[in-house]
């Protein structure tokens, strides 16, 4: 039971949320959207990799642009054990967080 | 208009590169892309300064998490790697052994010789002032045209220079008196003492216990001691304020006392005198006539040496009458370890001994690229794997080269302690005082050998292993190309001409050793014993000679101005003139020796012609003259008995022409000497005893003296273990050439047994097929050994010429020199081939031993 950082499940929500345009650049800003952070290149590309390599997406290529030398752009795609791995770090967030809102954090 | 030219515009380079130069390799150009993208957009939005800025900032966040990214990935690897190498060194043990040891050996001893170097290297260099400090050489230019360089310059130098010459700082003239007499009243010793000028110690790094460098010198009859003299000469405690009888009456008080010099230091002494001290026994220090002193200056910063050079070059020529035919130059006080004032020094041996190290090291690394290559073959089913699995070429490069980077970092953990163990084996043969102080710089340096002796060794191997065909790796055909055979039969035969080079080099070196040694001297070296002789003796002679004359066992007695290891007082050109000198001949050269009468009878010289000195001739002490043979020659002269010689204006009169013999070493010719009782004081006393009861003899001279000048404790030696000191450099150069020759044999013979044992394995189906079809035992071994014998028969032909060069100009220095017979390069070939066949013997044997069902059975 592999589980997924915190870092990585920003990531992998963004892909999935992104669905067919899930790129670099639509990622990144995703993730600066909805989470504020400010990611390089650097930082996510070893992210994907790792997920890449944990079997939690793919990559896939665009057709080609259609202009001369145009190269085809990868996308990524969550697959079904990374949607997996989403819910099992959803459940595990209810989990641990379970009880707190009974602590009536908002109240002092 | 502007907005359309900004939008195609590029982003700039620079962050780019970076991110091209850092990101994984596959994802480069989609981050590229990706970047461009945003930056375009950036630029339409917000413009070119925002978005240059944005895309920089970008680049340069992202090396961190980039460079974290591709270290852990490089580090996965290398533990990959690792445990790749040690699974195959527990498979293959012994190649593995023989592998490590060899380069472990090579290695050790490329450590130890850069010691040595560095060592030798390091003289002089503790001076905080080194970079400043010269040392006086006066080049003489001699009637044929030669220069003699020499550190001798007269006295008054010292103060002319600095009175005339701002650039110096400091200046000192220093007198190295070997065998002094010091004591105090009731124990005596000779010394050795410098008198220097109080400079000194502001000039040379001198380090004081007790005492201070500013006060020290500066009353004329004061002495600084080093430690270890202080403890000899009061060994009940402390020196500093006591005195020492010095010369006939005088006494030198205890000013300070010094740790003693570094071993790596050329100016050594045991204690430090004003100069001043001097006046007491007559001498004038400030005087342009006699040469007794050494010069040092210290030269301010900056100062343009050139110019000073040229400044300070005619100085003799305008002070110094006698002089004139000299220049006063000046060289750095690094150099006065390592250079000879002729042009040798010990600069050759480290220059033979830096090829020496390499080439041990190249030996070794040579052994790693053999077995490697040779096993590539062996492992081509798992590179064959490797390949077909996905495996980049320069992946497996990098992955076989760090193989043998790890080999060699076994070697050199190895090779570290092996060295360290070893120094004071060092030390001993060559003289140094080594410490192995394993700190930053020494463990920098050999972390940086060993990764590069790895890489070198593994370049080739990796080559190859890494250019296979996969599909015919993993089919099992790949056999070695013709190309790597033959490297592999260069490589031995290259390893073999060196080691065959090298027993040539070691029996020559040791012959000429033998030869300087035994050599016939024309006198009888033997059965002499000889002490030093300073003033106080030299004033009780006469009663000596009676005290000894009271022992049969003692032959003979004599003084000389020579010491038989040194030079003498020469001269030479116009200061030499004789009668019937028709033809206007000047002498270069000219020792001239005093001795007395007995001289010719306790070394047993013969006489060519005439007489040598004698008592019963009062007047040969002011007015006789003997010369040699070569002078003789030198001079032109047929019947030289009768002539009148003159030297320095003071005429002789020659009674005798004595047999040539070899006054000092033999690296030089016979010259001319003449012997005459004026210009050198007498230095040393010659005993011939008899060959009986040796021990009593020496002990009765010991008491004799004794009773002469009580206290005086004298230091007697023989006179051939004196003459053996001459050719100390040989002898270490010999003992030198015998372990390196030894090494190199070692090494290569290791490989080899390693090389035979991987062939021998590669052909074992061939072998035996050959059985079966009907070949004798002898046959295959003559077949296996084929190959290695015609790598050394190559070896041969490589190492002869070379090494004939190579000891023909290392013998051309000598004088007299041992012949080069064929008989030393027939005995190199003959034992290196018998160790290539011991070596390769073993494996070779075994196989064409075995039983050709099992060899089949293979797979």
């Amino acid at each position: 039971m592999k589980g997924i950082s915190k870092a990585e499940e920003m990531v992998l929500l963004a892909v999935w949320r992104l669905g067919d345009e899930a790129n670099g650049v639509t990622i990144r800003r995703q993730i600066l959207k909805s989470a504020g952070k400010n990611y390089t290149y650097g930082t996510l590309y070893g992210l994907l990799r790792q997920m890449d390599r944990k079997g939690y997406l793919r990559r896939a290529k665009a057709e080609p642009l259609p202009k001369r030398g145009g190269r085809a752009k990868s996308y990524f795609k969550i697959t079904p054990s990374g949607t997996r791995a989403l819910k099992e770090a959803i459940e595990l967030h209810q989990l641990v967080w379970k009880n707190i809102d009974a602590l009536s954090l908002g109240k002092p | 208009m502007s907005s359309a030219r900004s939008d195609r515009r590029d982003p700039p380079r620079w962050p780019e590169r970076i991110i091209k130069g850092l990101a994984w390799a596959e994802d480069r150009p989609s981050i590229i892309e990706n970047l461009r993208e945003e930056y375009a957009y950036l630029l339409l939005a917000k413009g070119p300064r925002t978005a240059d800025l944005w895309v920089w900032s970008h680049a340069l966040r992202s090396v961190g998490p980039c460079l974290a990214y591709r270290s852990y990935w490089r580090f996965v690897m290398f533990v990959n790697n690792l445990k790749l190498v040690l699974r195959g060194i527990n498979r293959h043990k012994g190649y593995a052994a023989i592998n490590i040891a060899g380069l472990a050996v090579g290695l050790a001893s490329f450590i130890l010789i850069s010691l040595w170097i560095g060592y030798e290297t390091s003289y002089d260099r503790f001076h905080e002032n080194r970079a400043g400090l010269y040392q006086c050489v006066t080049e003489q230019r001699l009637p044929n045209g030669e220069r003699s360089r020499f550190v001798n310059t007269p006295g008054a130098l010292t103060p002319f220079l600095k009175a005339e010459r701002p650039e110096i700082l400091n200046a000192t003239r220093s007198v190295e008196w070997m065998d002094f007499l010091l004591g105090t009243t009731d124990k005596r010793f000779i010394e050795n003492i410098r008198f220097v000028d109080p400079d000194f110690l502001k000039m040379f790094s001198v380090e004081f216990t007790e005492g201070c460098a500013e006060t020290a010198l500066s009353r004329p009859h004061s002495i600084v001691l080093t430690q270890e003299l202080a403890k000899k000469h009061f060994p009940e405690g402390e020196a500093v304020g006591r005195e020492l009888a010095f010369g006939l009456d005088g006494s030198l008080l205890v000013t300070g006392v010094i740790k003693s010099f570094p071993p790596n230091s050329s100016l050594r002494s045991l204690s430090l005198v004003p100069l001043a001290a001097l006046e007491d026994l007559g001498w004038d220090n400030d005087e342009w006539q006699s040469g007794n002193y050494q010069t040092f200056v210290h030269l301010k910063e900056k100062t343009d040496l050139e110019a000073f050079q040229a400044q300070i070059l005619g100085v003799y020529e305008r002070n110094a009458p006698n002089w004139e035919s000299s220049a006063l130059t000046l060289r750095p006080i690094t150099q006065i370890h390592l250079h000879d004032l002729d042009g040798g020094g010990p600069i050759l041996y480290v220059a033979v001994f830096s090829g020496l190290a390499i080439l041990i090291l190249l030996l070794a690394m040579v052994n790693t690229t053999n077995l490697a290559t040779a096993r590539s073959f062996l492992r081509a089913k798992e590179i064959g794997v490797r390949k077909a699995a996905g495996a980049f070429k320069r992946q497996l490069t990098r992955q076989i080269l760090m193989e043998s980077v790890l080999m060699a970092l076994f070697s050199g953990c190895l090779a570290v302690p092996l060295a360290s163990a070893l120094v004071p084996v060092l030390n001993r043969w060559t003289g140094a005082r080594i410490g192995f102080a394993f700190d930053v710089k020494t463990a920098l340096f050999v972390a940086g050998v060993v990764v590069l002796t790895g890489v070198a060794s593994g370049l080739y191997p990796a080559f190859v292993l890494s250019s296979m065909n996969p599909v015919r790796a993993i089919k099992g055909s790949v056999k070695p190309g013709k190309n790597s055979l033959l490297l592999r039969k260069i490589l031995l035969a290259f390893q073999f001409s060196l080691s065959i080079f090298m027993i040539v080099a070691m029996i020559g070196v040791n012959r000429q050793l033998k030869y300087l040694n035994a050599k016939e001297l024309g006198y009888n070296r033997s059965q002499i014993v000889t002490m030093d002789l300073d003033a106080e003796i030299s004033g009780c002679y006469e009663i000596l000679q009676t005290e000894m004359a009271r022992n049969p066992q003692i032959l003979s007695m004599t003084r000389s101005s020579s010491n038989f290891e040194r030079p003498n007082t020469t001269t030479g050109g116009a200061d030499v003139t004789w009668e019937g000198n028709a033809s206007g001949i000047e002498m270069p050269r000219v020792h001239l020796m005093r001795a007395d009468p007995e001289f010719a009878e306790t070394f047993q010289v013969e006489m060519a012609e005439g007489r040598f000195f004698s008592n019963a001739f009062p007047n040969d002490l002011a007015e006789s003259a003997v010369i040699n043979e070569t002078a003789a020659r030198t001079m032109g002269l047929d019947a030289p008995v009768g002539k009148r010689l003159s030297i320095w204006d003071r005429p002789f009169r020659i009674i005798g022409v004595i047999k040539d013999f070899h006054f000092y070493s033999l690296r030089e010719e016979i010259q001319p000497l003449i012997f005459v009782h004026r210009y050198a004081g007498f230095q040393r006393i010659f005993i011939r005893i008899g060959p009986r009861n040796v021990p009593e003899t020496l002990e009765f001279i010991r008491n004799a003296i004794g009773k002469v000048v009580p206290g005086y404790v004298p230091s007697l030696r023989f006179l051939d273990d004196n003459l053996r000191t001459i050719y100390q450099s040989e002898k270490r150069m010999e003992t030198a050439a015998k372990y390196f020759t030894l090494l190199a044999i070692l090494i290569s013979c290791v490989g080899l047994l390693g090389m035979t044992s991987f062939s021998t394995k590669q052909r074992t189906r061939e072998i035996a097929i050959r059985k079966v079809i009907g070949a004798s035992e002898g046959r295959i071994i003559v077949q296996l050994l084929r190959e290695t014998l015609i790598s050394v028969a190559a070896a041969n032909i490589v190492a002869y010429p070379l090494a004939y060069l190579a000891l023909r100009t290392w013998l051309q220095s000598y004088a007299y020199h041992a012949t080069l017979g064929i008989g030393m390069f027939v005995l190199a070939s003959l034992s290196a081939l018998a160790l290539a066949i011991l070596s390769g013997g073993g494996h070779i044997l075994k196989a064409s031993l075995a039983n050709p069902v099992d060899s089949l059975h293979y797979e």
